[in-house]
């Protein structure tokens, strides 16, 4: 028996266990969601042909559109104020300061921490007569907030609170960035007489921007699929103002019973996170340097 | 060549923001280890005075906290086995063993990082619900709740995954070629050339990913909110959620179930910093 033959068994053989994992987990799941998308199914009866029924009633009704505005409004703050906020703790901490690691540790702790810790804490931080950030408003004088139960506030606490959860993760993305921009770059830039704000603009942004786009697409698609928050800490309210995408889904499913329409507005939300992918691929593409 | 104060200046800020995303986590200990007077008093009180155990028992009898402990540990670590294990064999088979078909099979593998698992909640849940010859149900896949409410239902999502086996790929990649050239001379078979000669090359990626999948499996939600039924099952940011409904503004109570919850995490995260963070810039980098 040659080498060749004993390989290529071995070599289905080892990859057969991950594909019949993600068979079941992935690739017959996508295929459901379309297929359930076109039935009426509430779990109890098996599915019935439905055509596109679901996919009409879902682009017509105004919770699930309501829903989708919340989840692009949620998604397109925490991921451009939260990505500028990491790159500029990334810039912060690749500096020579004593203490740095402990620094960075302090930045990246949170996101080891689960989002239903997460939203308690921050449930406790927003209560409105003993939360710490109303006593710190009272303290200068602001009139204190109902921060989870006033429309207005809602989708910005849960923002801000998803933001201090996930920023120190792209922290680490932005310092290895930094760090892989070859430091004769600087070198050469400085002789030409750029330094600080301008050696930023002129060098490290075009430089960084490969990993500026990496951030944006990943930290989008999680983001578009934020759940957790708005289920611990609102229940997709007040008036719905926190209700997403995935709440939704969710809703229908495994509260309604209704598989179908979930499915539909699953295949919805897929297409969003896809085309975004796309849309930021296209865009970014034209601005990325390699060296 | 920079002003003098500039580092005095840079560091102070350093300062301010280790202590804005430090403060929530000392917020939550602080509150867990104050009596219900303390913590409900204006203004608020910074420090537990006196210090007040009582929160952490207290959590442990209202709710089998120990059990979803249990659970937590047995899913997670479940995960990590597999996931490791699996992505190990496919990514050295990727990397290493030339068959037709491996650029293929790869580029399918790498497709799935476009399914995000809430977007196939509900088909998953449909799948495991009528999984064949499990849960009471026959071959057809009915009768019964098949995965549903069991311990394989609640490991599957994070059982294999398109990062996992791309992280391993070019970690073999990396290795050189004789390794197992020379083994495949002397007539080893390419399972043990895999299991004794290359998997002990790759173990640093082995923990990066390990710590992943632990983190993502002891975290998770939605899953579990969707697939488990029963109380027994729960894991721990199932059974926080469902205490929290029960004791709403409990603070004290409740600080002191979401640092048990969360403790084991943190310190899993402060001994594998390196590993998680290498990982992380790796995940960034390499995609």
């Amino acid at each position: 028996m040659s080498f060749r033959s004993s390989q290529r068994a071995a070599g289905y053989l080892f990859v057969l266990p991950a594909l019949v994992l993600l068979f079941f987990a992935s690739g017959l799941p996508i295929i459901g969601i379309f297929f359930y998308s076109l039935t009426r199914y509430s779990l109890i009866q098996p599915p019935v042909w439905h055509g596109i029924k679901n996919l009409v009633s879902v682009a017509l009704d105004p919770t699930f559109l309501g829903s989708l505005v919340n989840t692009f409004y949620f998604a397109a703050v925490t991921v451009i104020v939260g990505s500028t906020v990491a790159l500029l703790i990334a810039l912060l901490l690749n500096q020579k300061i004593a203490g740095r690691s402990a620094f960075r540790t302090a930045v990246y702790l949170p996101q080891a921490m689960s989002y239903v810790a997460a939203a308690l804490i921050w449930m406790w931080i927003y209560d409105p007569l003993y939360g710490l950030l109303n006593a710190l408003l009272r303290h200068i004088g602001i009139h204190p907030v109902n921060w989870l139960t006033d429309p207005s506030t809602a989708m910005p606490s849960i923002i801000i609170l998803s933001i201090w959860r996930t920023s120190g993760y792209y922290m680490v993305i932005f310092l290895a960035g930094l760090q892989g921009i070859p430091r004769q770059m600087y070198e050469a830039a400085e002789i030409d007489g750029a330094r600080g704000v301008r050696s930023f603009f002129s060098i490290t942004l075009p430089l960084l921007m490969p990993t500026v786009f990496l951030v944006i697409v990943i930290w989008s698609i999680g983001a578009m699929q934020m759940f957790t928050q708005a289920y611990v800490m609102t229940g997709g309210g007040p008036a719905g103002a926190t209700s997403t995408v995935v709440y939704q889904v969710y809703l229908n499913a495994f509260q309604y019973l209704k598989l179908g329409y979930a499915s539909a507005e699953s295949v919805v939300l897929f297409a969003a996170v896809l085309i975004l992918t796309i849309l930021n691929n296209r865009i970014f593409s034209r601005f990325s340097y390699t060296y | 060549m920079r002003r003098p104060g500039w580092h005095t200046a840079v560091w102070i800020v350093a300062l301010l923001v280790a202590i804005i995303f430090f403060v929530p986590v000392v917020w939550m200990l602080l509150t867990s280890l104050k009596a219900t007077s303390q913590v409900f008093s204006l203004p608020p009180r910074l420090l537990p005075k006196p210090l007040h155990w009582g929160n952490y028992p207290a959590a442990l009898e209202s709710a089998p906290f120990a059990r979803y402990f249990l659970n937590s540990v047995i899913v997670s670590v479940s995960s990590v086995l597999v996931n490791v294990f699996v992505s190990a064999l496919a990514g050295y088979a990727l990397a290493r063993l030339e068959f037709p078909g491996r650029q293929g099979i790869f580029i399918a593998i790498l497709a799935t990082i476009m399914v995000p698992p809430q977007v196939t909640i509900v088909p998953l849940f449909v799948i495991l619900r009528h999984f064949p010859l499990f849960g009471g149900n026959g071959w057809n896949g009915n009768g019964g709740l098949g995965l549903l409410d069991s311990y394989p239902g609640l490991v599957l999502p994070y059982a294999a995954g398109a990062f996992g086996i791309f992280l391993m790929r070019q970690f073999f990649l990396t290795l050189p070629r004789d390794l197992e050239d020379s083994a495949r001379v002397e007539g080893a078979s390419e399972f043990r050339i895999f299991a004794s000669i290359m998997l002990p090359l790759v173990r640093p990626a082995m923990a990066t990913l390990a710590v992943f999948v632990f983190q993502g499996a002891w975290n998770d939600f939605l899953w579990p909110l969707v697939i488990i039924k029963h109380n027994y099952m729960y894991t721990l940011q199932l059974g926080l959620t469902i205490f929290q409904q029960e004791y709403t503004t409990n603070w004290g109570l409740l600080m002191a179930a979401t640092a048990m919850a969360s403790i084991p995490v943190l310190v899993l995260f402060l001994l594998a910093q390196r590993t998680f963070t290498e990982g992380i810039a790796l995940s960034g980098l390499k995609t």
